[in-house]
């Protein structure tokens, strides 16, 4: 099997051929690759929000003592929307924060929902060189990894991080710089 | 002394505490529905429509928690 034919693999972590455009796509420009952090790491932003709720439960004994039923129920919700909405924007950070590597540039979409949006584009053609890191233990077990790519001259080196089979995505990387690198 | 009493009861620092906290959260979902309307014009995904939408409906429910506040407690 080609690397390059359509998959999608980790939640959409890693997809060949996906159903992604961006804002300066060229008529003839197509999105080969996209890269996303493993979804296991959302995994701490989820425990924090099991915790929030078991807090919430505990403090509901004490403060029902001290004020009104209407204000318990009013810090109920406030609380439980504010768990919502932090666990919303780490998915929401997850999500957008994307690389894209169609068959003219690499594109790096760095986002914090409330604060930045950071985009770096690269030719295909500048790339120079391609690293894959992976350390610890639990990168390891679920597999992902970092990878870097070094670009010529003064132009800004990509950096996708916590990315799902990095090995296999460094791999597709190559076949796309090779078959379409030099064009 | 009287009217700090009235002025400083646990409902009223509740209140007043509730209508700050909302409001500051009313500012922060609107800034969350920015960026994402901003990002989503960037990389276009058949999700965005769906994460929009769900940022909005957060911005709403914000709003009515700042008139809770106000009204309700």
């Amino acid at each position: 099997m080609s690397q390059l034919e359509e998959s999608h693999s980790t939640l959409h972590s890693l997809c060949v051929r996906p159903n992604v455009q961006f804002d300066s796509q060229r008529d003839d420009e197509t999105v080969l690759l996209s890269m996303r952090a493993h979804p296991v790491t959302l995994v701490p932003a989820f425990f924090s929000t099991i915790v929030f709720f078991i807090l919430i439960f505990f403090l509901n004994f004490v403060i029902s003592q001290l004020i009104s039923v209407r204000s318990v129920l009013y810090i109920n919700i406030f609380f439980i929307f504010f768990v919502f909405v932090y666990l919303w924007m780490q998915i929401v950070n997850w999500y957008f924060n994307i690389g894209l590597i169609t068959n003219m540039q690499i594109i790096d979409v760095d986002f914090n929902i409330l604060t930045f949006k950071e985009i770096t584009r690269t030719e295909l053609a500048h790339v120079e060189d391609i690293t894959v890191k992976t350390s610890g233990f639990i990168s390891g077990i679920f597999d992902f990894g970092s990878i870097y790519i070094q670009t010529a001259g003064s132009e800004i080196n990509s950096e996708f991080i916590m990315i799902p089979h990095p090995a296999r995505a460094a791999k597709i990387i190559e076949d796309i710089l090779k078959q379409y690198g030099n064009s | 002394m009287e009217i700090l009493n009235t002025l400083f009861t646990v409902q009223r620092i509740i209140q007043i505490g509730g209508a700050v906290f909302s409001f500051l959260f009313i500012v922060l979902t609107i800034q969350m529905y920015v960026q994402v309307r901003s990002v989503s014009k960037t990389v276009r995904t058949r999700r965005n429509g769906y994460i929009q939408m769900i940022s909005f409906i957060l911005v709403i429910i914000s709003i009515l928690l700042f008139l809770a506040a106000i009204f309700f407690l």
